[in-house]
């Protein structure tokens, strides 16, 4: 009896309180240690270490390899921002309209979405190295004859490669959805007035996908900022760092060179740009809500 | 206006040939090499296999894959049922409590907050924690996909139930005679489903294909590898026989595969949900 009394009372709390605990113990624990790291000299080998204020922070802004990082982050998350949102709305027109195998066709293009990111890489990473070169050959193209992975500037175009054939698949479905939620009815009144495809696409279409268009922006952005597992997997961030992203940097930093406060205050940097970047999604999102 | 009509359809099947092809070449590619031999592989990259030959499954049975999917399967499966079993209850909670206590809607903050967190901040102090602790292991890992699924599941949790389930259904049964906890389970709960299918099949495709966590949490210890860190840690331990790791990438998509073909429709719909929100 008293126990029921306790629940009735106190419910809110007992459904609540493992969620807290563990983002306490999980989450606002090691951000803390990460914060904190990030102003010291931690190797991660020993337990010693020094605070030394913003030495890591003064570093950074004349690391090489940071600054290469910076440099490929941004080139990638562009590259995957206009090509997801590109080929996004492309292929999602085209799968809009009515035809056959229509269903089979939506699937097909949704389905490297639920692939693992890191075995696509390692099979693109075969074909790279075995695929290209042999179709190289065969055509005499001399510029596909060794691997793409081979030259800084092939590695980026098969990293972007990779990450817009899987990315965007995603963005496809979205966009489908934002081209189903126009009303037939104002299509249909347009081209009685006159209106060819290409009107409509700009006028009608565009306007309505523009809440599509934010998410995707987001979702591109957030996926370029942090890639991890396709670098990792394809080119380890080779050759010679042309395709280490921030997030491949901190790892390396951390395991490979036991430069664990260093390596903090990059994943620190990285937080801040992410954090300006959310807020600015709640509130885009909260403009455009739909449903 | 009939040729250009025509004209353009030409383009529109056209675009998805390439697409489709473009989707197409790389799995198949897989398909085929997992039953070629190395040899045949970096000889005739594109080739049918001829011959074949099933030597790298038998390999591949022989390096102990079985074990390796199975430890995926296991989190994966228990990872989901916890984050199923605690997150929705505690969006319940939150959506009922936020109007009227200060302190739940801090409490609300303080669960949400992940989502803004990149985790290359917390990466490096988790992997020391956890070998700290003695849970550098799958029931670690399986914690850790509990606590790291929590924010944006929960979120969805509460704008669905806060749009979906009226406070007069927990009422009305609260004036039977019912409590919280056979309001919430009884009552509640059921009326979740769409949002249940949803996190589900979202939290379900990150733990089975995740492979960071575990290459930080897992890597010291082969017998509890996950099916994506064995695929990486294989292709690089077999640096020139690539049959072998071509079958395991084949074991990976083909399992993925059988469900999607099953729940297609749920999957996209649940992944595109999940992603818009």
């Amino acid at each position: 009896m008293r126990l029921q009394k306790f629940i009735s009372k106190y419910w809110g709390w007992l459904f609540l309180i493992v969620p807290v605990l563990l983002q306490l113990i999980f989450f606002y624990v090691p951000l803390i240690q990460g914060a904190f790291y990030s102003f010291t000299d931690w190797t991660g080998l020993t337990y010693n270490f020094h605070l030394v204020g913003f030495n890591n922070y003064k570093i950074l802004a004349t690391d090489p390899k940071f600054m290469k990082a910076i440099g490929f982050t941004i080139i990638l998350t562009l590259a995957m921002i206009i090509g997801e949102i590109g080929l996004g709305i492309l292929f999602a027109r085209v799968l809009n309209a009515k035809f056959h195998g229509q269903t089979f066709f939506r699937a097909w293009f949704f389905f490297p979405a639920v692939l693992s990111g890191l075995t696509v890489s390692l099979i693109f990473k075969q074909i790279f190295n075995y695929g290209l070169p042999a179709i190289g050959s065969f055509f005499g193209i001399k510029a596909l004859e060794t691997s793409l992975l081979g030259t800084a500037g092939g590695a980026i175009v098969a990293v972007v490669f990779v990450m817009i054939w899987q990315g965007v698949a995603m963005p496809i479905v979205i966009f489908l959805a934002g081209l189903q939620s126009i009303p037939e009815e104002i299509k249909e009144a347009a081209r009685i007035d006159g209106a060819n495809d290409t009107t409509i696409f700009w006028k009608i279409e565009l306007p309505y996908l523009l809440p599509s268009i934010s998410i995707v922006f987001i979702m591109a952005l957030k996926g370029g900022l942090t890639a991890f597992d396709q670098i990792f997997a394809l080119t380890s961030g080779g050759p010679s760092d042309a395709t280490t992203s921030l997030g491949l940097l901190v790892y390396n930093y951390a395991f490979k060179n036991n430069q664990y406060g260093y390596a903090n205050a990059i994943a620190l940097v990285l937080f801040i740009l992410i954090a300006i970047i959310s807020l600015i999604q709640i509130k885009v999102s909260q403009k455009f809500q739909i449903d | 206006m009939q040729t250009e009509k025509k004209t353009r359809n030409i383009g529109k099947y056209i675009l998805l040939t390439v697409g489709g092809i473009l989707i197409l070449i790389p799995l198949l590619v897989t398909v085929f090499s997992s039953f070629k031999t190395t040899k045949d592989i970096m000889g005739n990259f594109f080739s049918f296999p001829n011959p074949g030959t099933l030597d790298n499954y038998r390999r591949l049975l022989a390096d102990g894959i079985g074990g390796y999917f199975w430890n995926s399967t296991v989190i994966t499966v228990i990872s989901v049922l916890l984050v199923m079993f605690f997150v929705p209850m505690a969006a319940y909670s939150i959506a009922r409590n936020i109007s009227k206590k200060r302190a739940f809607s801090l409490m609300y903050s303080f669960l949400i907050l992940g989502i803004f967190v990149p985790f290359q901040v917390i990466m490096i102090p988790i992997t020391v924690m956890m070998s700290k602790l003695g849970l550098a292991n799958m029931w670690g890992l399986m914690l850790l996909y509990l606590t790291y699924a929590v924010p944006q599941t929960l979120f969805l949790y509460v704008g669905f139930i806060k749009m979906g389930v009226p406070e007069s259904l927990d009422e009305a049964a609260e004036i039977d005679g019912a409590s919280k906890i056979t309001t919430y389970f009884k009552i509640v709960f059921p009326m979740l489903k769409p949002m249940h299918a949803t996190t589900l099949i979202m939290n379900a495709l990150w733990f089975w294909n995740d492979f960071m966590l575990p290459l930080l949490i897992l890597n010291k210890d082969s017998k509890m590898w996950t099916l994506p860190l064995f695929q990486y840690n294989y292709q690089g331990q077999y640096f020139n026989d690539y049959g072998p790791s071509f079958a395991s990438y084949v074991v990976g998509i083909i399992t993925i595969t059988i469900v999607y073909v099953i729940f297609q429709k749920n999957i996209i719909a649940g992944m595109s949900n999940g992603a818009v929100k």
